[in-house]
């Protein structure tokens, strides 16, 4: 923990963390963390906000803003999810509605940073709870797709907190609050309704938060709370506790693989390694932690109900440009690669001949399977890693893989 | 989730392997389940810190036997010389599952011995109900603060 920056919110707000991580081009991780135990963080790149997410099935999905900017339609996204659900390595959903011109490249590229300024203003208004940057922790390079200068996400906060005082009092858990229809309206109030605010009277009811409200209204979620404000300050809706809601299943939340027990594989990897004696040994062995990764993972999606594409491997190889070892094609089929046929093509490399000639041609073969073998196995893990929804549990991961292989490099160094 | 003393650090769980994977595990998974734990790559180090009261006995020790500098069972053995360790618990891990290894430790009074590899779900829940605790989710709406 040494050497973090680290305090709570009431002391140093996020408008104050966003300028001094901007300013300072920092890049790295604020972890945000509320006292009742709700979640975010902010992925900071050369001082631009690259991420924000909330942790938890509340938080402001892509699908939200998409609905909300009335870019896509709930089919349209149950589709993507649903094409999602047979290749969950695949692409993402907006690069899906995108292929299948639902979307445009700049319609994608705005509702990804309304995304960050919406979650990031949200996590703002946090009142009580703590922070920590976490330095050089960062996402994937290959899933950063935009950026957003410190100076509007902190014009964005200064905005949302002139607003969030007038509706603090109405709606106290901002677009999480959940409202339900008040059982008696006051006896004496008049009512009339504007079209816009009887439509969202309309999808009231206790099960959904404003936020869903919003979703379901294709209306940008701060104009939905200004109407149920309103009607909650005229006594016609009443604020009821989360927890009783029923909670009810985000497309989002089916596609998890947060409960792929990476760790229970990784301890195992390392056990059989240090039993792997001779090169060919090694290289077997590498890719057979690659297919365990992948049997594991298809074990883990049939139990929810998801099925990995077939040509899942052999796409990710095909995307880091790790399908051949020099002149040999790794034989891959459903996901597999072929042990058998790679085993035998080392041996016959690497053990079947002893002559001087060959000493070079052996051992840049070497080299260069177990690197691209080793890099097969840590695209694996981050493909899946980056559909883990806890950003400690992405961290954790990828500090177990990566201790995983240094020691194959020192057992290699000492060997 | 640490609990600082007058003497050094007390956390629930101490863990000596000499394997960066399995350190870099059982931090997180015990840390994931709300478990303070500290962990040390050999037996000396760990020694040190005990005779330097920078640690204070754990609930619970966690001992890789084969280890190049000093054996677990050596560890164990060293520990129960030090103050407050002889009343902690000891769980042997080991790469050699062995019916000797099992009957040493067990003479070593050690009260678990688990295999490596091991299913890190069930090493949690061992620990857990070696600590007599259920595991939980989150440290309660705060970060542990740097050095404590």
């Amino acid at each position: 923990m040494q050497g973090y920056l680290s305090g709570a919110v009431s002391e140093f707000p996020l408008v104050e963390l966003v300028q001094t991580m901007g300013v300072g081009g920092s890049t790295g991780a604020l972890h945000l963390m509320r006292s009742d135990g709700a979640s975010g963080v902010v992925y900071f790149e050369n001082g631009d906000v690259v991420s924000a997410v909330e942790v938890g099935a509340n938080g402001l999905a892509l699908g939200d803003v998409l609905q909300q900017l009335d870019y896509a339609s709930k089919p349209q996204l149950e589709h993507a999810f649903e094409q999602q659900r047979r290749d969950v390595l695949g692409k993402r959903i907006g690069e899906r509605l995108v292929d299948m011109a639902l979307l445009s490249e700049a319609q994608l590229q705005t509702a990804l940073r309304t995304q960050i300024m919406w979650t990031v203003r949200e996590m703002a208004v946090w009142r009580d709870g703590s922070y920590q940057f976490r330095p050089g922790e960062r996402l994937p390079m290959d899933t950063i797709t935009v950026r957003v200068g410190y100076e509007d996400i902190a014009l964005e906060i200064i905005r949302y907190e002139g607003e969030w005082e007038t509706l603090r009092s109405f709606l106290p858990d901002g677009m999480r609050t959940h409202v339900a229809m008040v059982y008696e309206p006051p006896f004496d109030l008049q009512l009339m309704f504007h079209p816009a605010v009887w439509r969202a009277i309309s999808k009231v009811n206790k099960h959904h938060s404003v936020r869903r409200i919003a979703t379901a209204l294709h209306q940008n979620e701060l104009d939905v709370a200004r109407q149920l404000a309103g009607l909650r300050r005229d006594g016609l809706l009443t604020v009821v506790t989360p927890g009783l809601a029923a909670p009810l299943s985000e497309p989002a939340s089916r596609i998890n693989v947060e409960g792929l027990d990476l760790f229970t594989l990784i301890i195992a990897f390392e056990q059989d390694w240090l039993k792997r004696r001779s090169f060919s040994d090694h290289l077997v062995g590498l890719a057979t932690y690659v297919n365990r990764t992948m049997e594991e993972l298809e074990k883990l999606l049939a139990r929810n109900d998801l099925t990995l594409a077939p040509d899942s491997l052999a796409n990710i190889l095909r995307e880091h440009r790790l399908s051949m070892i020099g002149d040999y094609h790794l034989k891959v089929e459903r996901n597999r690669i072929n042990t058998e046929h790679l085993g035998a093509h080392s041996r016959r490399l690497l053990e079947g001949s002893n002559r001087r000639t060959a000493l070079d041609a052996t051992t840049d073969y070497y080299g260069e399977a177990l690197f691209i073998l080793q890099q097969a196995l840590r695209a694996a893990f981050d493909a899946i890693n980056r559909r883990v929804g806890s950003p400690d549990l992405r961290r954790a991961n990828q500090e177990a893989w990566e201790a995983l292989f240094l020691t194959m490099e020192q057992t290699l160094n000492d060997g | 989730m640490t609990r600082g003393s007058q003497h050094g650090l007390r956390p629930d769980v101490i863990a000596v392997d000499d394997s960066a994977v399995v350190r870099k595990v059982i931090e997180a998974s015990l840390t994931q389940a709300g478990i303070h734990v500290l962990t040390f790559p050999d037996g000396p180090s760990l020694l040190r810190a005990a005779q330097s009261g920078q640690v204070v006995a754990p609930g619970l020790v966690v001992l890789d036997i084969n280890m190049p500098r000093m054996s677990g069972y050596d560890v164990a053995d060293s520990l129960r010389h030090q103050p407050g360790f002889a009343d902690a618990q000891i769980i042997m891990l080991t790469g050699q599952n062995t019916i000797v290894d099992r009957v040493r430790s067990r003479i070593l009074g050690a009260s678990e011995f688990i295999a490596k590899p091991f299913s890190v779900p069930d090493f949690v829940a061992t620990v857990c109900r070696h600590l007599d605790i259920s595991p939980h989710g989150h440290t309660g709406g705060r970060w542990p603060t740097p050095g404590e």
